[in-house]
């Protein structure tokens, strides 16, 4: 029974140093979301001012060398994924916050007015796993406060994994001199200096999730908007909005819950809004491959009307 | 409760340290009370609130445990009236038989293939323009039924056969019913060589606890590292083939049959683990089958206590080979019909089976024909290459049938087979004119946003882990088979630093590569 303990012990032991050290020691996750990371590191690497970008996959295909060029500011595009949530988006970015900075904030329509894709962006354990790894240690304490241990060591453990594979990846196939990169394997090939997404959408028809079903938005769930804004202004940083674009025809049918949505935003938010929804209703031939992401010649033009937009209200 | 889940890694501990610390008289009670929990604990884990919800299924659950108590009582009662019968020289032993095998075998036919039956005479009905209502009934599945109604008639008929003595002590003749490791998905044990294990004292022993525990964790590896990240792109493409390539429907379906292998050994490996550490020695399930050089070697090698129960309660009793060659030749097929019947209630499954008993006829019905051929080709100057291509085809063989017993449907299974060379023309074109963008054509999948199942990213460090998951088994398979020796005693040679260097290794994939996606053995469904 001794021997058997002491042997089962031993194994604990052996992997748990193993865990600890893969955790520890720099590698990459080969994982989208893990784009998180070199964001961060790319925020940090930006000097102030900055107009820092929060937003889903429709913000990804902007123009920031542009925008940066024409106003003046190094652009922080951060964007990444709509299911990510922007209230837990923007609590990663405040430590990074520095006078002057102004954050420029979009939300696809689907995050705030079809329940139940709100539902799943305040659920997804993916996007828990990822933020944690954007700040590990706020997080860490975070859980230690909760009691929720063996939700920490899971992260801790699932994130490990996956790194433990990526390692494997790069031994297999000679990678050697990428085996301690960080974040996203693939992220200085797929985004710019700035975060955006090199490579333009493909085009696909018809257009994905044209079938969204909207709702009337809720007020409590945004009010961290305003939150945030606060603690922005105690920072000397500042916080817009603007709304998103959205192919003509699916306005039509969702107008209603778009314009309660606006007339909820003019009374809601204490902060500047860019535009109205209709100021960014696109044709079809903007899309790339869903009513969210535009094709170059949609990009074209909103990158440009946003610089307009912006150059207003700086 | 699945092998493989966090349930399992407190249940188990638990029973086996009480299990040693009680005296040997309590043991069983403990073994059977312990089953008793894990076979209840099942029901709650696998309860369905969408299709069987609580309340209003009462009375299945009540009738799932009423099925097995009632087979256990009945049977129990049976085998001793057959024995006691016997030995009065009456003719009411025949009669206790006929009984005990059609009453578990009523139940069997009711739980799992009355729907089947149903939708025949359904579709018959309309291809005769007849009127017949299909009324599919939502049934609950008594857990682990195909397993112990096997049980209950191998026990039943040994014991009418003067083989195996009339259980009289009822507590461990349950116990042998529903003895935790096996109750699920077998092996499916004979009363002759589990029962008397009941009675022995077993006692803590170190080499033994820890040969289990090697056993149970390379089982884990079969099924966590290799059956379960193919799994993935098996659901993946199977689930919906049309859209697919042929090179991702031959990926997908070479993924499928390691993956079935891997997880139905990776769960006999398991059990016979677990049962080896508290001191039960299970049958072996599986030795090497795709190592078979031919396809009569395979089926004697694959699932071997299944087959085994078919070949004597079904094969030998209609004759076997002891009969006319026309005779024996309908019996290898009757036989092989029953057994791909047992696996489910599906024409796929069926023609699965009946693959392999043609497979099986054929290669006897040409063996004097093949015997000349490598006469002629003078093949057994090279006894190696003709070893690897004797395997090579069996494995095809093996492989090709096996895409009906995974297809959700006949059609499917068309669709797959009729298109697995789709698509290798542009690849030809492409090697001969070294045109890369037509190679591009022939590798896209149309509007998927993952990469067979997987997203993009996590594709590649994925498969890799699969490939190296496959060399080290097949590693290991090879070595046995050349050494005819387990790779657990060879290591058990070794220096000690080799030793924990290999268990290092085995641990590091098991916590680190490991798909802990509680992804349920593919065998428990039948």
């Amino acid at each position: 029974m001794k021997k058997l303990s002491i042997n089962v012990l031993i194994s604990i032991l052996l992997m748990s140093v193993t865990l600890t050290l893969v955790w520890i020691a720099p590698g990459t996750y080969p994982h989208d979301l893990a784009a998180l990371v070199n964001k961060r590191e790319m925020l940090k690497s930006k000097k102030s001012p900055r107009l820092i970008f929060i937003g889903g996959s429709s913000q990804l295909s902007l123009n920031s060398p542009l925008i940066e060029k024409e106003l003046n500011y190094s652009v922080a595009n951060m964007s990444l994924f709509g299911g990510l949530g922007t209230m837990e988006y923007l609590e990663e970015i405040k430590p990074y916050l520095e006078p002057g900075d102004v954050v420029v904030v979009t939300m696809e329509y689907a995050t705030v007015l079809d329940k139940q894709y709100f539902q799943f962006i305040h659920t997804n354990e993916e996007s828990k796993k990822f933020f944690f790894l954007m700040s590990p240690g706020r997080h860490t304490l975070e859980y230690i406060k909760n009691k929720e241990y063996f939700d920490l060591f899971k992260k801790v453990f699932v994130l490990s994994q996956i790194k433990a594979r990526s390692y494997l990846r790069n031994l297999t196939t000679g990678n050697f001199s990428h085996i301690f990169d960080n974040g996203f394997p693939n992220y200085n090939i797929e985004f710019n200096e700035n975060g955006d997404r090199v490579a333009p959408y493909l085009i696909f028809r018809p257009l994905g999730n044209r079938e969204t079903k909207l709702n009337y938005p809720e007020e409590t769930s945004l009010a961290f908007l305003n939150d945030f804004s606060d603690y922005a202004s105690s920072r000397k940083a500042k916080i817009v909005f603007y709304f998103s674009h959205f192919p003509k025809e699916q306005y039509k049918t969702n107008e209603k819950y778009i314009n309660a949505f606006y007339d909820m935003m003019k009374k809601l938010l204490k902060f500047p809004m860019l535009n109205k929804p209709s100021d960014f209703m696109y044709p079809e031939d903007y899309f790339a491959d869903t009513i969210y992401h535009l094709n170059e010649k949609g990009e074209k033009i909103r990158s440009a009307e946003l610089i307009r937009m912006l150059k207003k209200v700086l | 409760m699945l092998f493989n889940s966090i349930e399992f890694l407190i249940f188990f501990p638990a029973v086996v340290i009480i299990y040693f610390l009680l005296p040997h008289r309590w043991q069983w009670q403990w073994l059977l009370a312990s089953s008793c929990f894990f076979f209840g604990f099942s029901y709650y884990l696998y309860y369905d609130p969408v299709n069987f919800p609580y309340p209003t299924n009462i009375p299945w659950y009540i009738f799932n445990l009423f099925s097995v108590v009632s087979v256990i009582i009945i049977n129990y009662l049976l085998a001793i009236l057959i024995e006691k019968s016997k030995t009065t020289g009456s003719k009411r032993p025949k009669v206790y038989l006929v009984i005990g095998i059609a009453y578990p075998i009523i139940l069997l036919l009711l739980f799992k293939y009355l729907n089947f039956f149903n939708q025949t005479i359904n579709h018959i009905a309309r291809l005769l323009n007849l009127n017949y209502p299909e009324n599919i009934l939502k049934i609950i599945i008594p857990l682990g039924i195909s397993y112990y109604t096997f049980h209950i008639i191998s026990y039943l008929v040994d014991v009418y056969r003067g083989i195996q003595k009339a259980e009289r002590h009822f507590g461990i003749f349950s116990l042998y019913i529903l003895f935790f490791p096996k109750i699920v998905a077998g092996p499916i044990e004979r009363a002759q060589n589990l029962i008397p294990q009941f009675y022995e004292e077993k006692k803590f022993d170190y080499a033994r606890i820890k040969d289990g525990l090697l056993l149970f964790a390379w089982g884990l590896f079969k099924k966590l590292v290799i059956a379960d990240r193919a799994a993935i792109v098996v659901n993946e493409v199977y689930g919906d083939p049309y859209g697919y390539p042929g090179i991702y429907l031959i990926i997908a379906h070479l993924s499928f049959i390691f993956q079935v292998y891997c997880d139905f050994s990776g769960y006999s490996d398991m059990a016979i683990g677990i049962a080896r550490i508290m001191g039960f020695k299970l049958s072996d399930n599986f030795r090497r089958p795709y190592l078979s050089s031919s396809i009569t070697e395979l089926w004697r090698r694959w699932h071997i206590t299944m087959i085994s129960w078919f070949r004597d309660y079904v094969y030998i009793p209609m004759g076997g080979n002891r009969v006319a060659k026309w005779r024996w030749q309908y019996n290898t097929f009757i036989t092989f019909i029953l057994s791909g019947f047992w696996h489910g209630a599906n024409w796929t499954f069926i023609t699965w089976a009946a693959l392999n008993a043609l497979h099986i006829l054929i290669s006897i019905w040409t063996a004097p024909v093949r015997k000349k051929l490598m006469a002629l080709v003078n093949l057994k100057k090279f006894p190696s290459f003709y070893k690897i291509l004797t395997i090579l085809i069996t494995f095809t063989s093996f492989t090709l049938s096996g895409i009906f017993f995974r297809a959700a449907s006949m059609a499917d299974a068309f669709y797959i087979i009729s298109h697995l060379f789709t698509g290798f023309d542009v690849f030809i074109k492409t090697v001969l004119t070294l045109n890369y963008d037509m190679l591009k054509s022939f590798l896209v999948i149309q509007n998927k946003i993952t990469f067979l199942g997987y997203s993009k990213p996590a594709f590649l460090p994925e498969m890799i882990t699969l490939a190296l998951g496959m060399i080290v088994l097949a590693t290991i398979e090879i070595i046995q088979e050349r050494s005819n020796r387990r790779i657990r005693d060879m290591i058990a040679q070794k220096p000690w630093y080799i030793k924990w260097a290999l268990y290092y290794c085995l641990l590091f994939a098991l916590v680190f590569l490991g798909m802990y996606s509680n992804q349920q053995f593919i065998y428990f469904r039948f």
